[in-house]
């Protein structure tokens, strides 16, 4: 009897076996967390759409035989079978700009996604934890900062450090660091209001009062319930790197000379694409930054029902799958 | 009143940094923007050596040291001197900024109110009939706007609206045609084109709006009081607005100062896209052309508009919610 109550306890409490997953992910053995943002059709399309976009920038070589910079097309011309996305102004091919232009702008997001996780959590949790006059003092440099507009200040700093060269990696690395230390107050003031929840928790406390060594109080008690938090963080600072990396390359403060998104429609501006009825020249490229900052909000979405698991989907009762029935009892069947 | 204090003290602190901000960064860069523009302007230099005057508000590198040129920096900016303009010399800075102005005011703060009316009622209605109508055609439908860059949806509406459709004027602020001044023709003409640039703005920042509104009336609603009201019969658009809707509005106004960060940003890109003459659009136009002084003045400008918005919005917040009077 004992022997089936732990089988039924066990495939109850099985972690693949999740509650409306679309997924039957039961077979796959993948931890909690990627089975529930697969599992959720909306979040499920937003993973599809970003690998595919990395993917897409990653192969971008194979997938057109066009050099992004090569002015050979026929100018400004609509979409045809060689040039799917069409032609600028300049006679380059727009499709192979738009996929090149993708290994830029996500670099950069994703740089800057992570560098502001790094720096919020770095000086959110070091705030939370510390309290006192080391928390006074952040505090009032993290509200300063969220306080001066981003967007005029980066425009102010790219008058004075050109943001751009004729070196990608160098004006890639650039941007990523303004935009880093212009954008990071957001993230470190949520960042350190959950440090300070957590710090009056018992586990914690309890921690402090047995003597635990700072740093393991930080990297083993509290950062691990964190995760979620700072995976939200880079998700939000990477869809926010790449809509302001889009628009000081259309300002023309960022780059010029790189192909990015941005710079693209700022070519398209420039050329008077619009004016003139060349509607590929700027669509494309600004749905190539609509898509990727959709799939990123459908991730996050997603990513809300790991940590909230009231949120993850109640499907109406369903006959169980394998019903694990008690054994008989031997005395019955020797009765009958 | 406590709160109000240490509110203030902040704002303080905060305009300090910014200006001293503005002071450091021209100065701790390479190149000197006084050699800059005696380059440039070397011909009527030439003939009017005491143009080099007009600068010495702005620029005043060379023969003082860093804190004396602090102290003049911070007199000439409470008079409010910023000096010429180097790509329109000799124009004072604040002359340009005077023109350019009133059409930003008159365009964020048009599409602010509407974005704000609009994106409330709209929160509201969405979360008081959660999965009706209006939830599952307009929510995902703003997440979907959220992820387009406003830059890019003002294109679109450009280009279909004005350059495909025709229906209203492609750029600036009003045409040639008309006299600028109190008539009504020149009313029009105004309206006309600020259509597509209002409509743009609006749809950025509705979503914020909206999205934060639902939020917090969907937490308000699971509030005691509300089934209170519910049980004692009371009507159903009176629990929402009166009840509902007016406690959700107080954490609306704390997102204010977020908001109006976004919506700066948005006006200066949409600005450039429809050649609208504001301030971004010259902001833009002074760093195309190294007007220092120029990006300088906008750039104080703008930071004490966010503090002197932020500081607004504190205000109304301790005058709405007395427990933050505490």
């Amino acid at each position: 009897m004992q022997s089936d109550v732990i089988a039924r306890t066990a495939e109850q409490t099985d972690p693949s076996q999740v509650p409306g997953a679309v997924v039957d992910a039961s077979r796959l053995k993948l931890p909690v967390w990627a089975i529930v943002l697969l599992g959720n059709p909306l979040s499920l399309i937003g993973c599809v759409m970003f690998v595919a976009i990395v993917a897409l920038a990653a192969f971008a070589p194979l997938l057109t035989h066009f050099d992004p910079n090569a002015m050979i097309a026929p100018l400004s011309q609509a979409p045809t079978a060689t040039h799917p996305f069409g032609t600028n102004q300049e006679g380059e091919d727009i499709l192979s700009q738009v996929l090149y232009g993708a290994r830029f702008s996500l670099a950069v997001g994703l740089g800057v996604g992570f560098a502001i996780a790094f720096l919020a959590t770095a000086i959110g949790m070091a705030a939370g934890y510390a309290g006192g006059w080391v928390d006074d003092t952040l505090t009032l440099l993290m509200n300063i900062f969220l306080i001066i507009p981003q967007l005029p200040l980066l425009i102010v700093i790219g008058t004075y450090i050109p943001l751009h060269s004729d070196i990608a990696a160098a004006s890639a690395l650039v941007m990523t660091a303004v935009i880093t230390l212009t954008g990071w107050a957001w993230g470190a003031r949520v960042i350190r209001a959950q440090t300070l929840s957590l710090r009056n928790r018992d586990f914690v406390q309890a921690a402090i009062v047995t003597g635990e060594p700072a740093w393991r109080i930080i990297f083993v008690e509290m950062l691990p319930n964190m995760t979620s938090l700072i995976v939200n963080t880079v998700i939000l600072s990477t869809m926010g790197g790449i809509l302001t990396e889009a628009g000081l390359d259309y300002l023309g403060v960022g780059n010029v000379n790189q192909v990015t998104w941005g710079a693209m429609l700022f070519k398209a501006q420039a050329d008077s694409d619009l004016f003139m009825g060349a509607w590929w020249g700027f669509v494309f490229p600004g749905l190539a930054i609509a898509l990727t900052v959709m799939s990123m909000i459908l991730i996050n979405n997603g990513l809300d029902a790991i940590s909230n698991p009231r949120l993850r989907k109640v499907p109406r009762r369903k006959t169980v799958r394998s019903v694990v029935s008690p054994p008989e009892p031997a005395g019955v069947e020797a009765v009958s | 009143m406590r709160f109000l204090v240490r509110r203030v003290a902040f704002y303080v602190v905060a305009f300090w940094v910014a200006i001293t901000v503005n002071f450091l960064l021209p100065r701790l860069l390479p190149g000197n923007p006084i050699d800059y523009f005696q380059m440039r302007y070397s011909a009527i230099l030439a003939n009017n050596p005491h143009l080099l005057d007009t600068l010495k508000p702005v620029f005043d590198f060379k023969h003082q040291s860093l804190a004396v040129q602090y102290v003049h920096y911070l007199g000439n900016l409470a008079h409010l001197n910023f000096g010429p303009s180097y790509s329109q010399f000799p124009t004072p800075v604040n002359d340009l900024i005077a023109q350019a102005l009133p059409w930003s005011l008159f365009l964020a703060g048009v599409s602010a109110l509407v974005a704000f009316v609009i994106g409330t009622l709209l929160g509201i209605v969405a979360a008081w009939w959660r999965s009706g109508t209006v939830d599952t055609v307009v929510t995902p439908l703003t997440m979907f706007m959220q992820s387009f860059p406003a830059f890019f949806v003002a294109m679109i509406i450009l280009y279909f609206l004005g350059v495909i459709g025709g229906w209203f004027p492609l750029d600036h602020a009003f045409g040639d045609t008309v006299q600028p001044g109190f008539n009504l023709p020149f009313f029009a003409d105004v309206l006309t084109h600020a259509a597509m640039p209002l409509l743009a703005l609006l749809l950025a920042s509705v979503g914020g709006w909206l999205l934060g509104m639902r939020a917090v009336m969907i937490n308000t609603l699971s509030e005691d009081y509300i089934t209170m009201a519910e049980a004692k019969g009371l009507r159903t658009r009176r629990i929402v607005f009166m009840y509902a809707a007016r406690n959700a509005l107080l954490p609306q106004i704390t997102s204010l100062a977020i908001v109006l960060g976004y919506a700066l940003t948005s006006l200066v890109l949409i600005e450039n896209v429809f050649a609208y003459p504001g301030l971004g659009y010259l902001m833009v136009n002074a760093v195309k052309a190294t007007d220092y002084p120029l990006m300088q003045a906008i750039f104080f400008l703008i930071t004490v508009a966010m503090l002197g918005a932020n500081f607004v919005a504190d205000l109304l917040y301790a005058v709405l919610d007395p427990r933050a009077r505490a």
